[in-house]
C-alpha cells in the first residue's frame, strides 16, 4: 500500500505524518511518529477521553479521528498546552490540587477543561461537571479534578486545603 | 538478555537517555551512573537499592512501582529519612528489571509494608556504613557522630564529611542488614509529613512514561485471542482468515490468562475487534451460557483455563518508526 504524507500543525510546528492507511486514527500518528505521550489510548472508541487533543481549539477524541481528516489541521496536545517551566493555569491547578492518581485520564480532563475555560472563563461547578461528564476516571479522582478546574478559573480560595 | 543489559547500561552511563523512561526526575541523573556497569540488583544488597554519586546525589532503585497510589513517593520519603538526606537529593528509579531489585509484584498494600521496609533497612544499613567510614576518617567514635543533610559531623562540632566524600560514585558492597539501627520515629522530619507526589507533574505535562510508552529494541506487539469459554482447546487449524491476519504477523500459542490490549502501534487499530479463529472451540461460557462472544475468563478460574493464543506482530516498517 502506498504511503501518503499528511501535513498539519502540531503544537505550533508544521509536521508531516506518514501513513499507509488514511483511516488510521490521528492518535497513533501523534504517539508513534511524534512521540507525544501525553495523550493515551484508552477505550479506542471515543468514549473515555484519554486521547483528547485540541483540533482548531476544540477538544477532540483523536482515537476516532482519521488522520486523513486532520490534514491541514491545527492540533494542540497536552505537551503544547504548557510545560513545567511555563504551565497552563489548569496544569498548575492540577498539581496544586494533586488531582491525579494513576493519571491515565488526566490528559483528557485537562484538555477538555481547557476547551471549556477558553469559552467560559468562570464556569459554575455544574457546568464543569457537565463538560467533563464524558471523561472517565477509574481511580475516582473526580472531586479533586473538579476543584482543580475551579481553582484554574480563579474561583477557589487558593489557601483552602483539599481534604479529598 | 545479557547483551541487552550491557547495551542498556552502556547507554545509561553514556547519556542517561533510556533511564528517563523510568525516573521521576530526569534532571538528577548523575547518581545513577555510580557503578552502574556492575550494579547489583540483589534484594539482599544495599547496592541493589541505593547509590550515591560524586556530587552526593542519591539514586534509589525501587522494585515497587507507581500505579497512582503515591507509593513510590512514600518509599522515597522513607529512604530520605533513613539516609538523612533531603528528598530533593534523591532520584527514584522504579520497576526497571535490569536495574532494580525484584521486590515482588506491586499490588495490595504490600508496597509500603514490604517494599518500603526493604528500602528502609537498606538505607539504614547504608547510613551505618557511612558512619563507620566517617568514624575512621575523623577518628571519632560512631556514637559521637550525627548524619544530617548528607553530611556526617561530630556531635561536639567541627569538620564533617559529606556522603560524596565518603563513598562518592563507588557502589555499596555491604549486605542489607535487617538489624541496622533505624532512625528514631520521634526525630522524623520527612516520614509522616505530607509531600507532593513525585509522579504527578510528569502526568500533568505528558512526560510520565507508562508501560505503554516503553520501547525496547526489537520489541514486538502482541494481542491475545481468547476462546469463547473456559476449558477450551484448539481443535483444528491455527491460521486465522487472511483478511484478519496480515502476513507480517506471527502466531504463537501460549497459556496466558490475562489480556492486555496491545501498546499503541500503527497497525493494531485494524485488529482491535475480537479476532475469531476457526478451530478454536470451547465449552459454553460458564458465566452466561447464551453468550457467544469472545470473553476473558475470570482469573480465579485460572486452573480451568485452557490455551489462549497470542499473535505477535513482527517488526514492520510501521513498528520501526515507533
Amino acid at each position: 500500500m502506498a504511503t501518503s504524507t499528511i501535513k498539519m500543525t502540531v503544537n505550533g510546528k508544521a509536521v508531516e505524518l506518514h501513513t499507509e492507511d488514511p483511516s488510521m486514527p490521528l492518535l497513533y500518528a501523534l504517539r508513534d511518529q511524534l512521540g507525544l505521550h501525553g495523550l493515551h489510548f484508552g477505550c479506542g472508541l471515543g468514549q473515555c477521553g484519554a486521547c483528547t487533543v485540541h483540533y482548531f481549539g476544540e477538544p477532540l477524541r483523536s482515537c476516532v479521528m482519521p488522520i486523513s481528516a486532520a490534514a491541514g489541521a491545527e492540533i494542540v496536545t497536552l505537551e503544547g498546552l504548557g510545560t513545567a517551566d511555563s504551565p497552563h493555569p489548569l496544569q498548575q491547578a492540577f498539581i496544586d490540587e494533586q488531582a491525579a492518581q494513576c493519571g491515565y485520564c488526566i490528559n483528557g480532563m485537562i484538555m477538555q477543561s481547557a476547551g471549556l475555560l477558553a469559552k467560559n472563563k468562570q464556569p459554575t461547578e455544574t457546568e464543569v461537571r457537565s463538560a467533563l461528564s464524558a471523561n472517565l476516571c477509574k481511580c475516582g479522582t473526580h472531586v479533586r479534578i473538579l476543584r482543580a478546574v475551579m481553582r484554574a478559573s480563579g474561583q477557589t480560595d487558593a489557601s483552602e486545603k483539599s481534604n479529598g | 538478555m545479557g547483551d541487552g543489559q550491557l547495551t542498556r547500561r552502556a547507554l545509561l552511563k553514556g547519556g542517561g537517555a533510556l533511564i528517563v523512561t523510568f525516573a521521576f526526575l530526569p534532571k538528577k541523573l548523575l547518581a545513577q551512573t555510580a557503578g552502574l556497569a556492575h550494579k547489583s540488583v540483589s534484594p539482599d544488597a544495599v547496592g541493589g537499592y541505593i547509590a550515591i554519586d560524586a556530587q552526593g546525589m542519591v539514586t534509589l532503585y525501587s522494585g515497587k512501582v507507581e500505579l497512582g497510589t503515591g507509593a513510590v513517593t512514600a518509599i522515597t520519603q522513607m529512604a530520605a529519612e533513613e539516609l538523612a538526606v533531603p528528598m530533593d537529593r534523591i532520584t527514584t528509579i522504579q520497576g526497571d528489571t535490569q536495574l532494580t531489585p525484584d521486590q515482588g509484584p506491586t499490588f495490595s498494600s504490600l508496597s509500603i509494608q514490604n517494599g518500603g521496609m526493604q528500602v528502609r533497612h537498606a538505607a539504614a544499613t547504608a547510613r551505618a556504613v557511612l558512619l563507620e567510614k566517617a568514624s575512621q576518617a575523623l577518628a571519632v567514635s560512631k556514637e559521637q557522630l550525627v548524619a544530617r543533610d548528607g553530611i556526617i559531623t561530630p556531635m561536639s562540632g567541627g569538620k564533617g564529611l559529606t556522603y560524596a566524600q565518603l563513598v562518592g560514585d563507588k557502589p555499596f558492597t555491604t549486605k542489607l542488614d535487617p538489624d541496622a539501627p533505624l532512625m528514631d520515629p520521634k526525630h522524623y522530619s520527612i516520614v509522616g509529613t505530607s509531600v507532593a507526589r513525585l509522579d504527578i507533574p510528569g502526568k500533568i505535562f505528558g512526560t510520565f512514561n507508562y508501560v505503554q510508552d516503553v520501547k525496547v529494541p526489537d520489541m514486538v506487539h502482541a494481542r491475545m485471542v481468547h476462546p469463547a469459554g473456559l476449558e477450551s482447546s484448539l481443535t483444528h487449524g491455527t491460521t486465522p482468515p487472511a483478511r484478519q491476519f496480515p502476513a507480517t504477523c506471527k502466531l504463537l500459542r501460549k497459556a496466558i490468562f490475562w489480556r492486555w490490549w496491545p501498546p499503541v502501534n500503527g497497525l493494531q487499530y485494524k485488529h482491535r475487534r475480537p479476532l475469531r479463529l476457526p478451530g478454536l472451540r470451547g465449552k459454553a461460557c460458564q458465566i452466561n451460557p447464551n453468550c457467544s462472544n469472545t470473553c476473558v475468563p475470570p482469573t480465579w478460574y485460572k486452573p480451568m483455563c485452557s490455551r489462549l493464543l497470542v499473535i505477535a506482530q513482527r517488526r514492520s516498517k510501521t513498528a520501526e518508526r515507533c
